[in-house]
């Protein structure tokens, strides 16, 4: 190799790296950084940008070349040099490939396992994956009554640990600008750390195929400072009305009985009055107008007691029968059956949010 | 610019060409070949006019076209398994089973029954798949994860009928794998010694021992998948004890290696075009040939770099220790390409235009899979559109380029006329532009948030959608030349003769198509297939290898039905009238 090749190359390789360099440091293809985990994630994915990049002008750049200065002049029949290989070069483009990736590999080891170790206090937030939403359950004294939200709040600078169960089929737990994933699968919990650092507003997106509402199986987050995430989980607490005496129903204390979940309602309908966001079944806005002509002969009560205890004796069209819980005539008392029939018979048209 | 055509004045006597013969059952493994790519190339345009569907719905954010949102989900759930099981795994199979006897110097491949009968697997696996839309497609992907492909998630029997038509595939791949290991194995005509062969057939090689290891724990899972529909099994039902992890697993087990069946026999196409074009011997040929088999052991322990937010966290080093180790083999691959070029005197035919093709963009598939099995990265990129974009960029990209490369490089010995080269480098052009406004866009959109398999997204999503539709709307309306360049050059095209490309592989040492047995006497192979720029392979090509005058000096030539001395002249190039040939 002449000194004029070797120049050549050697300044090739310096505008490689600078190219490279530059690709690493100034990418746009990563969004918004918004916890620990996502600058330990970027800073190793702009480097494997940057060594992409030189990889990637090298093979182009051959090519091109090749494409360029080698094609056939006309009239020249004859074949190319018998060049079977070259076993120093060939040595070479198997090291160094090699070096890379092991270089890479225990970069990538040491961003991984920092992800793997719990910080100090760290807040446990459950996580439900369900057909098609998500629901947060935030800690707090077990003897206050704390429903689920489904919005993701979290203090700023505070360690969290997500414990994700999956309650149909398996779902993917994703907040982007957190770089951080975790399958939800039924039958476990499975458990993911990130420690949020900038606070605004992104969304945790569902990635794993779920079913026909998978696009839309996304749920928004905030990440504030902490007297306003205090704030909001007061406004979670459920302050349970009065439970009204045998015999008698309030609309107050179904209200209450949806909200709480108790009979799980909210997995599948919706009703913002009531913070339930579920899409599995028909949605609740203005059920209090519809329930009087759905079926003929049944007055408005009547259907709706009907469609809680044997939901396959009228099936809503556009929805499949069997999906509906079949035991809510063994389980719920005639107090709760009839609160529940009291607070839906309240929403009519008009007094609700968006319809679905 | 265009290639000078050696084929222009071959003067072969038309053969009639009987259709039936096509649509029938028969034993010759060139009519089997020919019937392997035609079934497989109408898959190819049923599962193409599924992805333009898929575009089409998602130039708006909310489900455009399927109202009903599930059926968006049949729809890229069959595009997905009709492009993997019923276009890139057996076209290969297509492609092998018509070359490798004829690359090897055998009058068929070892077992003929069997080749004829895992081809006649396929139509009917095809038409099960397809038809169980009638009964309610299956809606859970072509990786078909529990609990969503049960019985409770998934209630319509066409899932059930995947898992049946997958089976059949299945068997018919492994039948296949088979015949091409010992027919590989034996059937070698002498002189060809294993680092004498042809690298296509290294690569069949390589791919049929991975089919025949892995294919049967596909045939393992879909029989638990068929009991728990059918049967009312729990093995992947947690509520009663089961798992849906072990369906991933053993899924997964089959389906990595499954990729490598996809694409090594593309590497192998790269080979012979890249060297043959270039009219350079191929640079490295034993490193290409022993990194296939490298790739196809590796290739077996990597898969839950598909799992890595899936399994318990332990597992996912070991598997980003294997992936990173997996880009080795296939950078000196990349590498050895380049050295064949190089210094080379290159034809731009349109075969040639899909090789170069290939390796500008199967090297962007390889960087991104590099940046996959990176644990933290894959965190972001899992499950979204950048996964999406690398699996195009090596399947089509890669895979199916390199099945272009092949059809234009072959068609001339298969039907004895050469395809329409302006007509062919239109195709390549309108596929490389549009492939690439398709497909980089992803990249952006995946790691910014958008998951994959989705009818709906979030609207900050619709300018990236639309642009990558009408990247697809161009790649889908850009493959229509390439079928009618096939169709016209059938009955219009140039006559090829015997060897077009001045190629020193056998398949070319015969007329076009070759007779029934293949070989008009016993073949000998060059002393190297890829000896271009040698004394010997200019003689070679000359026609000096005839046996007349080497097979006394060889020994060979010694059946009595043929003697030497008395042998009529064979013709070996373009200009001689070649004695008749079957089609």
């Amino acid at each position: 190799m002449n000194s004029k090749l070797i120049l050549r190359l050697a300044i090739i390789g310096v505008v490689l790296l600078v190219i490279g360099a530059i690709a690493g440091a100034l990418n746009p293809f990563m969004p918004a950084r918004a916890s620990a985990e996502a600058n330990a994630t970027d800073s190793l994915f702009n480097v494997m940008i940057m060594i992409g990049t030189i990889i990637f002008l090298i093979v182009e750049g051959v090519l091109v070349y090749s494409i360029l200065r080698f094609r056939k002049k006309p009239n020249d029949e004859t074949d190319g040099p018998p060049m079977h290989g070259n076993t120093a070069l060939e040595l070479v483009w198997t090291a160094i490939p090699a070096i890379i990736v092991t270089f890479l590999s225990v970069a990538a080891f040491s961003v991984f396992a920092a992800t793997q170790v719990p910080r100090d206090n760290e807040l446990v937030v459950r996580v439900k994956g369900q057909q098609f939403v998500w629901s947060f359950s935030y800690p707090h004294d077990p003897s206050v009554n704390m429903r689920a939200s489904d919005v993701l709040v979290l203090p700023v600078d505070q360690p969290i640990r997500f414990d994700i169960e999956a309650a149909d089929v398996m779902h993917g737990f994703w907040i982007p600008e957190f770089r951080i994933k975790q399958d939800a699968v039924p039958g476990r919990i499975t458990e993911v750390r990130t420690l949020p650092t900038l606070k605004g507003e992104y969304s945790v997106v569902c990635y794993e195929l779920c079913g026909s509402g998978h696009g839309v199986m996304r749920n928004a987050v905030k990440v504030v400072e902490r007297s306003e995430y205090e704030k909001y989980l007061d406004t979670l607490i459920v302050r349970p009305p009065a439970k009204p005496a045998p015999g008698e129903h309030t609309p107050e204390w179904g209200k209450y009985l949806i909200i709480s979940a108790t009979y799980a309602c909210g997995g599948c309908h919706y009703l913002p009055d009531a913070n339930i966001a579920g899409v599995t079944g028909p949605t609740w806005v203005g059920i209090g107008d519809r329930a009087a002509t759905r079926v003929p002969g049944q007055d408005a009560r009547t259907y709706l007691q009907h469609a809680i205890l044997y939901p396959n004796e009228y099936i809503v069209p556009g929805y499949p029968a069997n999906v509906m819980p079949q035991n809510y005539a063994e389980v719920m008392s005639d107090t709760d059956l009839n609160s529940i029939v009291d607070y839906l018979l309240q929403q009519k048209a008009g007094q609700a949010a968006q319809a679905k | 610019m265009a290639a000078t055509l050696p084929a222009a004045g071959a003067t072969q006597e038309a053969r009639p060409f009987r259709l039936s013969k096509y649509l029938s059952w028969s034993l010759d493994h060139k009519v089997i070949g020919v019937q392997y790519l035609v079934t497989v190339f109408t898959f190819y345009l049923i599962g193409g006019a599924l992805a333009m569907l898929i575009r089409v719905n998602l130039l708006t954010p909310d489900s455009m076209l399927f109202i009903d949102k599930s059926t968006y989900n049949a729809v890229f759930s069959m595009h997905g398994t009709i492009m993997i099981f019923l276009f890139l795994v057996p076209v290969w199979a297509g492609f092998g089973n018509y070359f490798i006897p004829l690359m090897i110097g055998a009058k068929d491949m070892a077992f003929p029954w069997l080749n004829a009968f895992a081809f006649w697997l396929l139509p009917p696996a095809g038409l099960l798949l397809i038809l169980g839309w009638i009964v309610g497609p299956p809606q859970a992907g072509w990786t078909a994860y529990f609990p969503l492909s049960g019985p409770i998630y998934s209630r319509a029997d066409g899932q059930t009928l995947w898992a049946i038509s997958l089976h059949l595939i299945g068997i018919s791949s492994i039948l296949g794998a088979i015949n091409f290991i010992v027919t590989l194995k034996n059937m070698r005509v002498k002189g060809m010694g294993w680092f004498q062969m042809p690298l296509f057939c290294w690569s069949i090689l390589a791919t049929s021992i991975i089919v025949l290891l892995a294919t049967p724990f596909l045939g393992g899972a879909l029989t638990l998948m068929l009991f728990d529909r059918l049967a009312g099994t729990n093995i992947f039902n947690p509520a009663t004890g089961g798992d849906p992890l072990l369906w991933t697993n053993v899924f997964w087990f089959y389906s990595h290696p499954a990729v490598y069946i996809m694409i090594v026999p593309g590497f192998g196409i790269l080979s012979e075009v890249l060297s043959v074009f270039s009219r350079k011997p191929i640079f490295g040929y034993k490193a290409i040939a022993l990194s296939s088999m490298a790739i196809a052991g590796l290739g077996f322990t990597v898969w839950a770099h598909h799992l890595f937010t899936t399994l318990a966290p332990w597992t996912r080093v070991p598997f980003m220790i294997t992936s990173m180790a997996i880009a080795v083999p296939t950078g000196i691959k990349v590498f050895s390409w380049l050295g064949t070029i190089w210094r080379g005197k290159i034809r731009f035919t349109t075969s040639m235009h899909f090789a170069l093709g290939f390796l500008s963009l199967f090297v962007i598939g390889g960087i991104t899979g590099v940046l996959l099995a990176a644990i933290p990265v894959d965190y972001q990129a899992h499950g979204s559109y950048f996964v999406v974009a690398h699996l195009h960029f090596v399947f089509f990209g890669g895979s199916v380029f390199a099945v272009y490369a092949a059809a234009y490089y072959w068609y001339p010995k298969i039907t004895g006329r050469m395809m329409d080269e302006r007509l062919g480098k239109f195709h390549f052009w309108l596929t490389y532009i549009g492939f690439l406004l398709s497909f980089l866009p992803m990249h952006i959109s995946g790691l910014y948030g958008m998951p994959r398999r989705v009818a709906a997204y979030d609207p900050k999503f619709q300018a990236i959608n639309i642009l990558t539709s009408f990247g697809a709307f161009l790649l889908g309306v850009g493959q229509l030349p390439f079928f009618v360049n096939a169709a016209t050059s059938f009955v219009g095209g140039i006559r090829a003769g015997n060897n077009p490309w001045r190629a020193l592989t056998l398949e070319w040492q015969t007329s076009s198509p070759p007779p029934e047995e293949n070989f008009f006497d016993e073949p000998v192979p060059a002393p190297d297939p890829y000896g271009y720029g040698t004394p010997e392979a200019a003689s070679y090509l000359a026609g000096d290898h005839r046996p007349r005058k080497l097979a006394a000096e060889a020994g060979l030539g010694t059946n009595p039905l043929m003697p030497v001395p008395d042998m009529p002249d064979m013709p070996t190039t373009s200009e001689d009238k070649p004695v008749s040939g079957d089609r």
